[in-house]
């Protein structure tokens, strides 16, 4: 076990730290706290599963038990059914990968611009941007909508296309703040050094900025997962075909006529499928390949 | 001669390609803009416009200048809701501010099960909002098959009133919006720790530096931007909040979690008096103006 | 230079798709809006109907396209659209803005007055007169529900009225040893004898003796029927027409003592005390309480939803308090957005499906249908709420189409049906939600804080009111 700290490269305790007592206990203690966290991120997702399968008596019993009295898969089955999480599942991810260009593509190349490029006027643009940054979704829901419903000059209602949704998500400026603050940070003798190398702008984009943003990339792709998977306004406002609706669509208008331990099956069955997503890219998500930047 | 004009001609032939290489530029950036347009000012200039008018359903019907405003800053609930919603700032700053550091800060210390402990702390954040206030409403339910009330009953404590509670109401939403949003605010500051130059840390070792003194001194110097960052966008983001009291308390009880969005939205939604709604969301504007110029402060004084 | 062409290419491709989405290769034009489609067929859409087949809906899925598949034959050129929506406050205006509302759906009087005032509803006067509902309503006693500056706007679902009344857990009853020698549940006769009721089934029981709802503005919807009886009124208009709200009278204190004594006198409430009416049906269903406030079609909500079952269920009128008994009186009423046309088309609809003021042979065989399907859902049938109609035959014949699928005994709801002395009442005329909102907030005072004074609260809720609603009435 311990040669795995005598190995540790990175973090604030360093192995020659570590052979000191007192930090020895600390390093042990952090553990112990993220088995905490860990616990107290957990115990809602099992409290929904557990309840979520309690009968409606059970469920309001004077004398309540943690766990139910019979696990019952068809429950499960039958409340993925009426939210119809395959079909659900996939618009969620038709509105995620929209989104997801709007934001890291769109936004990655206004941040890389923005940042590095420097056109005349983008330093009034990005100031202009932070001052947007500000505005309240209450002053802009409506208006916004009545531009969707009715586009101005050449009058098209834009409600049961992906537009309104997609669009929206280029012009998401905290992560072209993201996007610029860490393309700032990258060292001008990188590009320089490039530079001597004969790189063109388009050889330096593509050799040196787009593989070192990896980091940054993966960080805001699951802001945009969890963005569009939090996004019901949108969906609710816009999607108005039931075979377009998302997965916090379908579990608003579901819900409506559920039970309350069907409605906490439900918020945990919604969670399955974006759970599996997620540990199947968690490696390239939160995996161990961010060690990239300053250093080289 | 002939040297001399070839170089006069580079340079005129260069500042021309920088001319096109400019619009070019703005040709990137031209996306953005149009959505800046499209999706930001657009609806903002719209909805301060609306607040000016009295309406008929969205449209606008008759000009009556501030009556609006008037109307809503003059309402009886208005200083309350107004100091809820600063409320639920302050709380997010108590409660939503530390775990998410303090989590990364972990995660990127520890060597055993670290991707472990990446994937379970993050996992609440792939909840989907909604699914996280239905299952935080019955953890919080004042009924005795409420979670917290089963494990109060447990250790032989008389049931709570958990939400029901005046004073505790707000807390334990920011609880729920923590738990649901600290993940993603970890995770920026797992990766701002992780470009870290550990020559630092070595040369501050050598220079005999402790723990702590490094973590102060190296650390949270680093992450400052940051979290200034992530400071103000939770400030904004937690002063316009309205879709978690909306369906946990529907702002009760007696109004003790109503905020400036949730009214605001259900003026323009329930009440259908989009013009008042608008004047208050602009009022909020206004507010979150100084949060702005806050940000613009602090960043000029860290830069300093 | 290849930097430069990759720019390009790049800002060509995004200006490209960007300019090509929105100049319409998706969308659909806005402002036709005479609601017909290329091929010149009229379309309408309905409401509350089911899109997608699914098991629990199959019956009613299977009616509908029925229905549709006769209407089409019936009117060549016209198309019949399923629309799941109902009304739901969260979007209807925008759906309204959009032109996205179904030709015909439902909604509660509540909501009338502003979507009339809003410009949302059309006037059907002229296609009342012609299908001749004019007749057989009762404009004089319901007006209201429907109609504004003598036009109508509306038309009552079903022909049924909903009145508010006391239903009960008959099963609890039995265990608390509160039936009479029928049977039948020992109704409380006034809101005092409810209280003391309440009492014995929670000492006898240990479950809620009343559950009663707090928020979502049904708490002061349900609190209005007592303030009514304790003698209070609401609002009234002066000579100048300014609204004024009265209800912090001692009546009205009188009325939210009694709610505070229920929870700190008597101690009969559920344990939730911030409930919808949702939390009240679900008690009720489960055995958890014995009595809630409601209407009888609720009831059909909590079947489908909480398991309610039909038999274990009675229902009484209001009980009295010092002023009388009072029940607020609504309905769901259809409201109309189509061109005169599409509008036309949904009263044939209507007629054919035997919600129209004739009795034809069609008519009863849709009524039984519709009967089978409610009791195979567990609903109430065999009991009709308070008649709309002056039309004793059409009464009559939907009675007896209803008898065979009877989910009920008669006499678990033999008082509530006939309401013998029961005044009903309509809500008050202006800010109604929000007159329930600030009513929520009293009752969630006094329920949550012991020492809270009722006189003191009521009279800021009122003065709160007048300044934040009534005085800036346009």
């Amino acid at each position: 076990m311990n040669r795995r700290i005598e190995r540790k490269k990175e973090g604030l305790i360093t192995s020659s730290d570590y052979k000191r007592l007192s930090v020895k206990i600390s390093y042990w203690l952090i553990v112990l706290f993220l088995v905490l966290c860990s616990l107290i991120a957990l115990l809602p997702i099992v409290w929904a599963f557990l309840s979520g399968f309690k009968e409606l008596n059970e469920y309001y019993s004077v004398n309540p038990t943690l766990l139910p009295q019979k696990i019952s898969w068809d429950k499960l089955v039958d409340v993925s059914t009426k939210l119809k999480i395959g079909k659900s599942f996939i618009n969620s991810m038709i509105l995620f990968f929209g989104c997801w260009v709007g934001e890291v593509i769109v936004g990655g190349i206004a941040g890389y611009t923005i940042s590095r490029l420097q056109p005349k006027g983008s330093k009034l643009l990005f100031t202009l941007m932070l001052w947007t940054m500000m505005m309240p979704h209450t002053l802009t829901m409506v208006p916004m909508f009545m531009t969707w419903t009715d586009f101005p000059l050449i009058h098209i209602n834009y409600q049961n296309t992906w537009i309104p949704l997609w669009t929206g998500s280029m012009a998401n400026i905290f992560n072209i703040l993201l996007f610029k603050n860490f393309f700032d940070g990258i060292p001008k003798s990188y590009i320089e050094a490039a530079k001597i190398d004969g790189c063109s702008n388009i050889g330096i984009f593509a050799k040196i900025i787009v593989p070192l943003s990896v980091p940054i990339i993966s960080t805001i792709t699951v802001f945009v997962f969890n963005g569009t998977w939090n996004n019901f306004m949108g969906p609710f406002l816009y999607l108005k075909d039931p075979n377009m609706a998302t997965v916090a669509l379908r579990l608003y208008n579901t819900t409506q006529g559920f039970t309350e331990p069907e409605q906490m099956l439900a918020a945990f069955v919604v969670m399955i499928p974006s759970v599996i997503v997620f540990m199947i890219c968690s490696k390239q998500i939160l995996g161990n390949n961010m060690n990239v930047g300053v250093k080289g | 001669m002939k040297t001399k004009s070839n170089v006069k001609c580079r340079k005129i032939g260069s500042k021309l390609a920088g001319l096109k290489n400019e619009t070019l530029m703005w040709l990137l950036l031209l996306p953005t803009v149009f959505t800046l347009i499209l999706c930001h000012w657009n609806p903002i200039f719209r909805g301060m416009l609306t607040s000016l008018f009295q309406t008929r359903g969205f449209k606008l019907v008759e000009f009556v200048g501030l009556l609006n405003f008037k109307n809503v800053l003059t309402d009886t609930m208005f200083l309350q809701t107004l100091s809820n919603t600063f409320q639920y700032v302050f709380w997010s700053l108590v409660i939503g501010v530390i775990p998410p550091l303090a989590i990364a800060i972990a995660v990127n210390e520890v060597v055993h099960f670290k991707q472990g402990f990446k994937v379970l702390t993050y996992l609440p954040a792939v909840a989907p909002a909604l699914a996280a206030s239905i299952i935080w409403m019955n953890i919080f339910s004042p009924s005795s098959g409420g979670m917290l009330n089963i494990f109060l009953n447990w250790i032989g404590l008389p049931a709570s009133k958990w939400l029901l509670n005046e004073n505790l109401t707000i807390p334990l939403i920011v609880i729920s919006m923590t738990w649901k949003g600290y993940g993603a605010t970890m995770l920026l500051y797992l990766s701002s720790l992780q470009s870290v130059s550990q020559d630092l840390h070595e040369a501050a070792v050598i220079d005999g530096a402790g723990v702590w003194k490094r973590l102060f001194k190296i650390t949270i110097p680093h992450l400052g931007p940051t979290m200034l960052l992530m400071l103000v966008n939770q400030i904004i983001g937690v002063f316009q909040i309205f879709d978690q009291p909306l369906v946990m308390t529907d702002g009760g009880p007696n109004n003790a979690s109503l905020t400036l969005g949730l009214t605001s939205y259900k003026m323009a939604f329930s009440y259908m008096q989009v013009d008042r709604s608008m004047a208050l969301g602009t009022v909020s504007f206004f507010i979150l103006l100084i949060a702005t110029l806050f940000y613009f402060w602090m960043q000029k004084k860290l830069e300093d | 230079m290849m930097k430069n062409k990759f720019k390009g290419i790049v800002s060509t491709v995004l200006t490209a798709v960007i300019a090509c989405s929105l100049a319409g290769c998706v969308g659909t034009k806005v402002g036709q809006g005479d609601g017909r489609d290329g091929d010149g067929n009229l379309h309408i859409s309905i409401g509350g109907t089911p899109t997608e087949k699914t098991e629990e809906n199959a019956k009613t899925y299977d009616l509908f396209m029925k229905n549709k598949a006769d209407f089409e034959s019936a009117n060549p050129g016209v198309i019949v659209d399923a629309d799941n929506w109902s009304f739901d406050l969260k979007n209807y205006m925008t759906k309204a803005e959009a032109g996205d509302l179904p030709t015909m759906y439902h909604t509660s009087p509540t909501e009338v007055n502003n979507i009339v005032e809003n410009g949302y509803a059309a006037d059907i006067t002229e296609l009342v007169k012609k299908y001749g509902y004019d007749k057989m309503l009762n404009d004089e006693k319901y007006g209201k529900l429907y109609m504004r500056d003598g036009k109508y706007y509306g038309l009552i679902k079903d022909g049924t009225l909903y009145d508010m009344g006391i239903a009960y857990n008959v099963d609890l009853f039995r265990q608390a040893g509160l039936l009479d020698e029928n049977g039948v549940p020992k109704f409380p006769q006034t809101w005092e004898e409810l209280a003391e009721t309440a009492k014995i089934i929670k000492e006898k029981t240990g479950k809620a003796g009343f559950a009663i709802a707090t928020k979502n503005n049904q708490g002061g919807w349900h609190f209005m029927n007592i303030m009514w009886s304790y003698g209070a009124d609401f609002m009234e208009q002066d000579k100048n027409g300014k609204w004024k709200a009265t209800f912090a009278s001692e009546e009205g204190v009188k009325a939210l003592q009694y709610i505070k004594d229920l929870k700190w006198k008597y101690d009969v409430l559920q344990d939730e005390l911030l409930a919808d009416i949702q939390v009240g049906g679900r008690m009720l269903s489960t055995g958890d309480a014995a009595m809630i406030i409601t209407q009888r079609s609720m009831l059909d909500t909590y079947a489908e939803k909480f398991g309610l079952k039909a038999n274990n269920v009675a229902m009484s009128k209001m009980p009295a308090g010092p002023a009388g008994r009072f029940a607020q009186v609504g309905a769901n009423v259809y409201m109309f957005s189509g061109t005169e046309e599409q509008n036309e088309m949904c009263f044939k609809w209507l007629d054919m499906l035997g919600q129209g003021p004739n009795v034809t042979d069609a008519t009863k065989e849709q009524w039984a249908k519709n009967y089978e399907i409610k009791a195979g859902k567990g609903h109430i049938v065999g009991v009709r709420g308070a008649n709309l109609w002056l039309n004793d035959e059409r009464v009559k014949a939907e009675m007896e189409a209803m008898e065979p699928y009877r989910t009920v005994e008669d006499k678990f709801f033999a008082d509530y049906v006939n309401g013998e002395g029961v005044e009903y009442k309509f809500e008050p005329e202006r800010c109604v939600q929000q007159l329930y909102a600030a009513l929520d907030n009293a009752i969630q005072t006094v329920l949550l804080d012991e020492n809270a004074d009722c006189k003191d609260v009521l009279e800021k809720t009122q003065a709160d009111f007048q300044v934040n609603f009534l005085d800036k009435e346009v």
